[in-house]
């Protein structure tokens, strides 16, 4: 892959190059740029392409972040899907300025969550957690296989939430939830795309002051109550809620047979 | 993942993302796209310079990793293949009964027998109901691992990937799933109304809809290579638990299986645990059922058709299956590169660079046991389809009447090496490349000997197959997206009549 790589990154390097110097409307300047450059190459040759092409890219501002009013109050919207039959909740919150160890906890908070349907076939729960420069956003869908009213959708979601917000999980299922973080990343680790990843993540997030071992160990300081207590503040928060109601609703098969 | 589903999700990724792109500029097709590659970013004259790529450093190839193998006495291959880069191991049992084991009535067999295997037991030995139980997933989750599993036309296979230091128990687990294969009630019924559900929503389901419809343009409606691996309504409605538990006996049986232990592990010890945890695992059935040759179209006139309320896209492929092309797999994937691989492609050099239609097009071998297809897609400007069309139909014909340039094919084998050469990269990579060898029939990846048929290939044997594979008649389309746009596409380009899509058998 090496000499292919280095061709691509001199081609990117040439277009970057060639769009900030001319009048496209893109704008790209070397402070709002990270560069990670991973994989089997020799290290003088890609310096040397990232110098003459990237290094040529003007200086720049760095992007002023934006100044968004935070929620108020929770806000709830119906959406009609058209294609989809199933049932569908979002929920989503967002966090100006979390620290990273508790945006940490909440991360952790997702992966456990996602345990919790294990054998409740049809039922998709998902959650996650994006940090941004400014605000951080903590996101949790649920799809449910067959019609279903609102409150009922509503109510499963939150009986979910309340297993991460007021009670506390077992050591066990909290062990599975840190091995399954750093065994993510020890997969990821393991791939040019994952490492890439992993890499540029960490440095839009710390400069390059944090290794991905110290961003690890994060994660493995929360037991259950410190968890519980983490989740109950941020996810207590306005909210905002947008139920996905199917045009065509599959009624729930045990109707239907 | 296979190169159909690789092309269907390329594809309706860009299905979804496509928006109105220039205004095309329509200029004759088929020749060299070398000139297609040159940058289009405006530069300003004098204050930047194109760095030409580097020659490359000096190849230092990565070996080859350990391979230590051994054959049960009930016919279970193990092999461990040595990674150390990472605390890692991906275990994997490779069974050589796929989807081709269903009974053509009871389609979605086989999928049902291995998904219910990494699910609950709920009853003991005994009859009794098991409270508080955990699946296999579970069970490996909480040593930090994670479970999956496949159904594939020619093979199933379940997986473990996790820590190394885990391994012996991983083994212990793929073990006992495969020798007391789970098939609690509730799992199956749940199994079976999801699967129901999935094929109620096929019309409606992107990429499934799509690969379904591909794979039955590929090798032909009703070819057991086109048939769906979950089933179909009337399979699955019927279907009992006691006609799954029955196909498990003849699923999960050691002849002709593989263990792959791809990781961070010491082989004598792996050997050693693997033949403690698998010694017991028996039973026997009978082989995989062979499968007719696909038939090669003659003149065709139907369009697979798959209605998409698409704003600006109409995505088009053109697939063929080869029983008439013996060997020559290199030959044929250097034709693929030529055509679909990466932005200097054919097919991208015209419809994308030259004409603004497309973001993306692809082409790719599909590969199964028994059977091979052509397939090439592109996703392309609904309000120029008609154009599209033509201009993919003409690089399609164009291949075989003039051989490809020197760069053309210098550029093709630099990426299917570059294959080769990241066969090995990472964990994954290595068990998938495995599995691929032991799927389709090799039983062991031959990288060199891939390696020196690339070399070998000169533009002349691929003319030759353009030639004989991409004859118009023998081509079948299919396109997905808004009506209007599909039928005024087809019709512009005598392709014949829309068949629209019908789900489910």
């Amino acid at each position: 892959m090496r000499s292919i790589s280095l061709a691509l990154l001199c081609s990117l390097a040439a277009a970057l190059t060639a769009s900030a110097q001319s009048s496209a409307p893109l704008t790209l300047t070397k402070t709002i740029a990270l560069k990670s450059v991973v994989g089997r190459f020799d290290p003088l040759q890609a310096r040397r392409l990232i110098e003459d092409g990237l290094g040529r890219l003007p200086a720049g501002r760095r992007a002023r972040i934006p100044s968004l009013a935070p929620l108020s109050q929770a806000l709830l919207e119906m959406k009609e899907e058209a294609i989809s039959r199933e049932p569908r909740v979002s929920l989503a919150w967002r966090f100006p300025h979390v620290p990273h160890d508790e945006a940490t906890a909440l991360e952790l908070g997702a992966q456990l969550l996602s345990f919790l349907t294990d054998g409740a076939w049809g039922m998709r729960l998902h959650a996650d957690l994006e940090e941004y420069a400014f605000e951080s956003v903590f996101r949790v869908d649920l799809t449910v296989p067959y019609d279903e009213p609102i409150r009922a959708v509503q109510g499963d979601v939150d009986a979910f939430l309340r297993q991460l917000t007021q009670r506390e999980m077992s050591f066990e299922l909290l062990l599975a939830a840190n091995l399954a973080l750093d065994r993510k990343a020890m997969f990821d680790l393991d791939t040019l795309e994952g490492r890439a990843g992993r890499l540029s993540r960490l440095e839009r997030l710390f400069g390059s002051k944090v290794s991905v071992s110290q961003d690890l160990s994060t994660h493995w300081m929360f037991d259950p109550p410190t968890l519980r207590d983490t989740a109950r503040v941020y996810l207590g928060n306005p909210r905002v809620v947008v139920h996905a109601r199917p045009v065509r609703p599959r009624p729930a098969r045990v109707e239907r047979e | 993942m296979t190169a159909v589903t690789r092309a269907a999700l390329l594809s309706c990724a860009v299905l979804l993302s496509c928006r109105s792109g220039p205004s095309p500029v329509e200029t004759p097709s088929g020749g060299n796209p070398d000139s297609a590659g040159a940058p289009s970013a405006p530069a300003a004259a004098g204050t930047w310079r194109q760095t030409p790529p580097p020659p490359p450093i000096i190849l230092a190839a990565p070996p080859a990793p350990t391979v230590s193998r051994v054959t049960l006495s009930t016919g279970l291959r193990v092999v461990v293949v040595e990674q150390h880069r990472r605390p890692v191991v991906v275990v994997t049992l490779v069974l050589p009964r796929g989807a081709l084991m269903d009974p053509p009535s009871d389609s979605g067999m086989t999928y049902m027998a291995v998904s219910l295997a990494t699910d609950f037991y709920e009853q003991s030995a005994t009859g009794d109901r098991i409270f508080e139980e955990k699946s296999l997933r579970r069970q490996a989750a909480e040593m930090g691992g994670a479970v999956g599993s496949m159904v594939q036309s020619d093979f199933s296979m379940i997986r473990i990937s996790g820590y190394a230091q885990d391994a012996r128990e991983y083994l212990r687990m793929l073990a006992r799933a495969a020798a007391e294969p789970r098939h609690g009630e509730r799992s199956f019924l749940g199994r079976r109304n999801a699967a129901l559900d999935a094929i109620e929503d096929l019309e409606s389901s992107d990429p499934e809809a799509l690969q379904q419809l591909v794979a039955d343009a590929a090798f032909g409606q009703g070819h057991p290579y086109a048939r769906s691996v979950i089933g179909t309504t009337a399979s699955l409605t019927p279907l009992g638990l006691e006609d799954v538990i029955t196909h498990q006996q003849r699923v999960f049986v050691p002849r002709g299986a593989t263990l792959l232990v791809v990781g961070d592990v010491r082989p004598v010890e792996m050997l050693a645990a693997a033949t403690a945890a698998f010694g017991r695992w028996t039973g026997d059935s009978n082989p995989p059922p062979q499968v007719w040759a696909p038939v090669v179209p003659a003149a065709n006139s139907q369009v697979a058709y798959l209605e998409r309320r698409s704003a600006s896209t109409l995505l088009v492929c053109a697939t063929r299956p080869l029983p008439d092309v013996r060997g020559e797999d290199a030959g044929l994937d250097v034709l693929a590169a030529i055509l679909g691989r990466g932005v200097g492609g054919r097919l991208g050099a015209t419809l994308r660079d030259r004409n603004g239609l497309t973001y993306l097009a692809s082409a790719d071998v599909v590969r199964r046991r028994q059977a091979r297809a052509f397939v090439a897609c592109s996703p392309l400007r609904a309000d120029q389809a008609e154009m599209g069309v033509r201009l993919f139909r003409q690089v399609l014909d164009g291949a075989g009447e003039v051989p490809p340039t020197a760069a053309e094919v210098q550029r093709a084998k630099a990426i299917c090496l570059a294959d080769l050469e990241s066969a090995y990269d990472d964990a994954y990579s290595t068990a998938q490349t495995w599995v691929h060898a032991i799927t389709v029939g090799t039983g062991a990846p031959r990288l060199e000997e891939e390696r020196a048929d690339l070399e070998r290939v000169t533009p002349a044997a691929v003319q030759r197959l353009a030639r004989t594979i991409l004859r118009p008649r023998t081509t079948r389309w299919v396109v997905s997206g808004d009506r209007a746009a599909a039928i005024r596409a087809v019709e512009a380009n005598g392709l014949g009549h829309l068949q629209r899509f019908a789900p489910g058998g």
